[in-house]
């Protein structure tokens, strides 16, 4: 911030008023563009929403700034842990690429490099105990952006599926209020970052009388991104949302479905023991069965006819030994 | 200067922009969320859908006779300045004209793509809870293969005949690599579906792969099989729903052929696979199995929208002809202004479409499963309309005749065809307004102040709108405490009725008389087989009669097939039990001379219920008399009809009723064929059909399938070639539960229960120690898990008073029809309530006002694009709700198709873990003896000293 403001000073007024004036217009015309997509309803911007996307997260520099009491204390930790710029052409790649894996961890990572078939997240499940859908447990990513953000930056959570519509939500939000507190400095920031990298100004300004051109082109391309972006990522999200949730239903019916079949395969067994049990019915039933009257194998007859009498019919182990 | 630096910039960022669409159209995209931006990026960019465009062009073009061409509609949308200096320039030369056209250009084309992003948000929310019961794809939360797992985990045996091994066998496989045998197969796919995107790169319309992907999501034979393909597109709106095409069949036909030839794995029963590699960046899934070929989005993100413009007629004359100038000039495409469903789609009946889906076909999604509702038999909601496919037994003015079937549906006097309001009582047929619409169905009575309230107090019409789902109950068995035989039903009782799962088949038959329908012998599971084969015969059964097939010690019978020149009564005949114990079943070398070979099939399974019935009891307990009659031939048309309903055969009847499509169930197909067995005694039912024109009808329809089941082509390929549930039938013959005798089955909860329940039949009947001084009734019907009894007197009289093997209900619930035009209703009531319209107005005047007005006849071109631009603004607002209101629409829709089985399956599973505890509990409290019974050919316990 502190770089902006000084930058901001080299440039003279005669040069930034019509800048300024652009500046005011792009900003309305972003504005315009967010109230524009009613869906889903975000809350409004902050001073801290812009640093997300403008820096790269450092634990230290939160944890630093935590405990900072005043402003001397947070310039001490800028110095002390450093922040690493995003720059701003990787903002859209960052934001998409995320809620892309987090959609795609949700669906369930592909078996073999095939679409159509998922392995569910968090596997199979548990049927006992009192385990919901709800504390299926989120993929890392969503916690690594929770922590990332506001509400989420100072405790512990433990996150679950059901955390990702919150999470995706702030997560919007702040990224579409660094794209519109962008879009209020846009050309200082261009200027700022083009001098930065030098790329417009090899012998100065003098030696580019292109200057003003390329500055007007890049920002009304930014202009453009921006406004599109603000189009596209509110609705795209919403129907991510939309589907996420849908399926989320379905998929605790499943869970549900997935444990009856358990428990009909232990009811199942247990009727198998039931079964084997029967079986020795006829012969419970039998009067003249060992089982109900083992004399029967000791009756000094032939009962089955083999030609030896029970006594010598080792163990009367035959089976018309038992029916007989 | 500042101008000219501004129009540079523009003018660069332009191209910039334009080349960053490029860039985001040329990747295509890989993941679901690439998908979902992409489709965001193409309805929000600075675009008009091709579709829309050209429908705008065409309507400007036969309003007012003015060429502009889809670009130049882009302009009026964007770039209206230019738009209306070409306008100016080129074609009229009156700028106010062309100024008014570009503000009426700029409305209709941001309402109608208003209206389509509706329809995709409507289908992302609809599609992803139906990805949950898809078949197929739906591997994120899919539970029908665990529920199909649950199903035949708890089947009784008594049911294995009349399934096929559907489930047993079923599994997935997945081929995510090229593999020779059939890449090029699918490259051929490919390329005939990448033929139905139209459009340049970047603007691509994919209207026609969407509808094909809709009419080919079940399998391409299924479609086939409508007749000889030749793009019959019926045009018109919903034209694409029905549409075929025909490379994609070929394709298709081509895959399967590639797959079932060329990969093991297809043949084995009943796989599928998922050969996806050729088609990820289109988002398809092909799949495979034995029977079919089909596609299907993975996540179906764009819907069939309504046709904008219909060019069927041209297709089809390109089909024919191929002359583009001719067939443009005779057949111009046709405007679909919209809101003019003349035929919405009708309720598929149970073997066509999702229905087709092997795992549905069983009763997930398309027939109501097996329940234990029998207790509540005698409860007077029975199927309202018997004949008729009326899945929601809608029964307006509750007199207990569906609507379907009941010719005056409120019960006003009035017929419905002369009704004017045929849903709600007005006996006076009061229409003020002359529309034809009774009043107290208009919401529009122009002449009536109390519009609203007459369609308000519409909502308090008797009836209501979805009839109880008891009325799909079709089990009759009576628990304990029920009235056997006729007489008026007892009130339903809770506690007397009782719950319990019972086996056997308890379908309630449409006969005139209640008939014994479980005279099937000592074997508890009734008629059919349910045990595996453990011994092979001794003597193999050949074409000819043979006196060397006996009886073994396990059995009280053995059957003979042979083939006679003549048969008693000219057809099969099952011939009375010899002493010896052989039972002779003849076959005849067709079937009444017809020719028909096929059908020997079904009749064998028919025949051996018969040898089931005649090997326990004497076969004068199935003559004599009509009811006896009746009985027995029921049971075995029955089981005959099931094997042709599993088999197709019955989907490929097609009767009217009454007006109405009639759907042929297995009990209306056993009840007409079992009334012309016996028709020499009388009548056994009121059938809605001739019964010798349906048996003829049912001989032509198996040759038809002969073929693709590949049915025997003579009566010794009849008996070379058993049918795996004649097969199984005759190894379900001998006793089960003797010491001697190996029995052997398939371990489910039922077949568990089969052989309990016969041991414990067989040992009262055969080892109890003292006949006829048990607590139990002993006579065949006497257990408690015995199938329905009645006044037969070959049944008993007495149900026993308590069961000993009550289990949980299996209260699985139904789950609805797949209705997709729900949506459109839902979104129609939405529609209603939010332009401030009764809830209960008629769908027609609640569709969107836009497409009333387009579809209102205007005099004046002009005229009605003004109306257009008021419409729009109009609509602003409500379509703004309606978008809002999509995750609702949505929602109530997902709730609808859950709502009426997670309350019953909760209970069901409730009951299921009770019993399970209770019978858990008695396990662990049972007091095992010290010593048991020794197995077969073991040690005999030691004789205590």
């Amino acid at each position: 911030m502190q770089s902006v403001i000084f930058l901001q000073r080299r440039i003279s007024i005669r040069s930034t008023l019509p800048l300024l004036c652009v500046g005011i217009f792009a900003a309305i015309s972003g504005k315009a563009a967010e109230w524009q997509q009613p869906y889903p309803k975000l809350g409004s911007c902050t001073k801290l929403d812009t640093e997300i996307f403008s820096f790269e997260h450092n634990q230290l520099y939160s944890d630093c700034m935590e405990e900072a009491e005043n402003a001397a204390d947070q310039d001490l930790c800028s110095s002390l842990h450093p922040r690493v710029p995003i720059p701003y052409k990787e903002w859209s790649r960052i934001y998409h690429r995320d809620i892309d894996n987090i959609l795609e961890s949700f669906i369930g990572k592909e078996v073999a490099g095939n679409f159509a078939q998922r392995e569910p997240p968090g596997g199979q499940g548990l049927c006992s105990g009192t385990q919901a859908a709800s504390t299926t447990p989120a993929p890392p990513l969503l916690r690594d952006i929770a922590k990332k953000l506001e509400p989420w930056m100072k405790n512990e959570t433990v996150f679950g599926q059901s955390d990702t519509t919150p999470v995706l939500i702030e997560y919007l939000r702040v990224y579409e209020c660094s794209l519109a507190e962008r879009t209020t400095r846009l050309p200082a920031e261009i200027w700022r970052e083009e001098s930065e990298r030098r790329a417009l100004l090899p012998g100065g300004l003098a030696a580019n009388p292109f200057f003003f051109t390329k500055l007007f082109e890049e920002w009304y391309k930014q202009s453009r991104e921006i406004q599109l972006e603000l189009k596209i990522a509110r609705p795209t999200l919403d129907r991510v949302l939309g589907l996420m949730g849908t399926v989320q239903m379905s998929r605790i019916l499943a869970q549900d479905t997935n444990c009856m079949q358990r428990a009909s395969l232990d009811i199942r067994n247990a009727l198998g023991l039931s079964a084997d049990t029967a079986a020795c019915m006829p012969r419970i039933w039998n009067a003249k069965d060992p089982m109900r009257d083992p004399s029967v194998c000791s009756d000094g007859n032939d009962n089955d006819d083999d030609g030896s009498v029970d006594l010598d019919d080792e163990g009367c182990e035959s089976l018309s030994d038992m029916t007989e | 200067m500042r101008n000219s630096i501004a129009i540079i910039g523009m003018l660069m960022a332009l191209g910039s922009t334009s080349s960053a669409l490029a860039a985001n159209v040329a990747s295509a995209p890989s993941t679901l969320y690439q998908r979902i931006k992409l489709l965001q990026e193409k309805e929000t960019l600075d675009e008009v859908e091709p579709i829309i465009a050209k429908f705008a062009a065409q309507l400007i073009s036969n309003t007012y006779s003015l060429t502009f061409s889809e670009n130049e509609i882009g302009l009026a949308v964007h770039n209206p300045g230019e738009f209306i200096g070409r306008c100016g320039r080129l074609q009229t030369k009156q700028l106010i004209v062309c100024e008014n056209l570009q503000g009426e250009i700029q409305r209709l084309v941001k309402r109608e793509q208003r209206v389509r992003r509706l329809a995709r948000d409507l289908s992302i929310s609809a599609g992803s809870y139906e990805l949950g019961i898809s078949e197929y794809p739906g591997t994120f939360a899919g539970f029908p293969t665990a529920f199909a797992s649950i199903l035949h985990i708890w089947e009784s045996g008594t049911d294995r005949m009349f399934t096929t091994d559907i489930f047993v066998n079923m599994s997935v496989a997945s081929y995510p690599e090229p593999l020779s045998a059939i890449e090029a197969q699918f490259n051929g796919l490919k390329t005939a579906l990448e033929a139905l995107k139209t459009g340049v790169a970047g603007r691509e319309q994919i209207e026609e792969l969407a509808g094909a992907i809709a009419r080919y999501r079940f399998g391409y034979k299924a479609v086939a099989e409508e007749g000889a393909c030749s793009r019959n597109d019926p045009g018109g709106e919903l034209g694409l729903l029905f549409a075929r095409w025909c490379n994609v069949e070929i394709e298709l036909n081509n895959v399967w052929n590639a797959a079932t030839a060329g990969l093991p794995v297809v043949n084995n029963d009943a796989l599928v696979v998922f050969p996806t590699w050729a088609y990820r960046n289109m988002n398809i899934i092909v799949w495979v199995n034995n029977r079919d070929a089909g596609i299907e989005w993975e996540v179906p993100l764009e819907p069939v929208q309504p046709r904008m413009i219909d060019d069927s007629a041209y297709q089809q004359c390109m089909a024919s002809a191929g002359d583009a100038s001719m067939c443009s000039a005779t057949f111009p495409p046709v405007l679909s202004l919209g809101g003019n469903y003349a035929a919405p789609p009708q309720t598929p009946i149970a073997t066509a479409g999702v229905c087709r889906m092997a795992i549905n076909t069983l009763g997930f999604l398309c027939r109501t499963l097996e329940q234990n509702e029998c207790s509540v038999a005698y409860t007077p909601v029975l199927d309202d309309c018997p004949f008729v496919g009326n899945p929601h037994q809608t029964d307006t003015d509750g007199d207990g005749l569906g609507n379907s079937c009941d010719p005056d549906d409120d019960n006003d006097g009035d017929l419905d065809e002369a009704d004017n309001c045929s849903l709600i009582p007005n006996s006076d047929q009061a229409d003020t307004d002359g529309d034809g619409i009774g009043n107290v169905c208009d919401p529009i009575d122009n002449n009536s102040s109390s519009s609203s309230s007459s369609g308000g107090s519409s909502s308090s019409s008797p009836g209501g709108g979805v009839g109880s789902i008891i009325g799909r109950i079709t089990r009759i068995f009576p628990g304990p405490g029920g009235t056997p035989g006729g007489g008026p039903p007892p009130p339903i009782d809770e506690e007397r009725t009782g719950s319990g799962m019972y086996l056997g088949i308890c379908i309630k038959p449409p006969l005139r008389f209640p008939i014994a329908l479980s005279p099937a012998g000592p074997n508890v599971c009734g008629i059919g087989g349910w045990r595996l084969a453990t011994e092979s015969p001794t003597v193999a059964d050949t074409p000819v009669k043979q006196d060397d097939i006996l009886p073994g010690p396990c059995s009280h019978c053995a059957v003979d097939f042979y083939c006679g020149d003549t048969c008693p009564g000219g057809g099969l005949f099952t011939e009375p039990k010899q002493s010896n114990g052989l039972i002779r079943v003849c076959i005849p070398p067709d079937i009444g001379g017809s020719g028909s070979t096929a059908m020997l099939a079904p009749l064998l399974v028919h025949e051996m219920v018969h040898v089931q019935q005649t090997c326990n009891q004497p076969k004068e307990a199935f003559t004599g008399s009509l009811e006896r009659c009746c009985s027995g031939e029921y049971q075995a048309y029955l089981a005959q009809c099931i094997m042709l309903d599993r088999d197709g055969i019955l989907a490929d009847l097609r009767y009217d009723y009454r007006g109405e499509p009639m759907y042929v169930t297995p009990e209306v197909c056993a009840a007409t064929l079992s009334t012309l067995s016996c028709e020499g005694l009388g009548q056994c039912s009121d059938v809605p059909v001739v019964p010798i024109d349906f048996s003829n009808a049912v001989i032509q329809a198996v040759e038809r399938h002969k073929v693709r089941l590949n049915l025997p082509t003579s009566c010794a390929d009849a008996v070379n070639r058993l049918d795996l549930r004649t097969k199984s039938m005759i190894a379900s013959l001998p006793n089960v539960c003797t010491p001697e005798c190996r029995s052997e089955y398939e371990n489910t909860i039922g077949n568990n229960l089969c052989f309990i329940g016969q041991c414990i039949e067989q040992t009262i009947e055969e080892e109890r120690m003292i006949p006829g001084r048990m607590s139990q009734n002993v006579f065949d019907e006497a257990f408690p898990w015995d199938s329905c009894y009645g006044d037969d007197p070959l049944a008993n009289t007495k149900p026993p008073v308590s069961s000993q093997l009550v289990l949980p209900s299996m209260a699985f619930p139904i789950i609805p029809e797949y209705r997709p035009w729900d949506i459109a209703q839902l979104t129609d009531r939405a529609l209603c309530q939010i332009l401030g319209l009764p809830p209960r107005t008629p769908p027609t005047l609640c569709q969107a006002e836009v497409s009333r007005t387009l579809a209102r006849p205007l005099s004046d071109a002009l005229d009605m694009l003004l109306a257009l631009a008021n419409a729009v603004t109009n609509q602003m607002n409500p379509a703004e709700d309606i978008q809002r209101m999509t995750p609702s629409i949505g929602a109530r829709y997902a709730t609808t198709l859950y709502r009426m089985q997670v309350g019953p399956m909760s209970k069901a599973y409730g009951e299921i873990l009770s019993a399970a505890a209770t019978m858990l509990e008695d396990i662990g409290s049972t007091a095992f003896p010290e010593q048991l019974c020794s197995r077969v050919n073991r040690i005999c316990p030691p004789p205590k000293k």
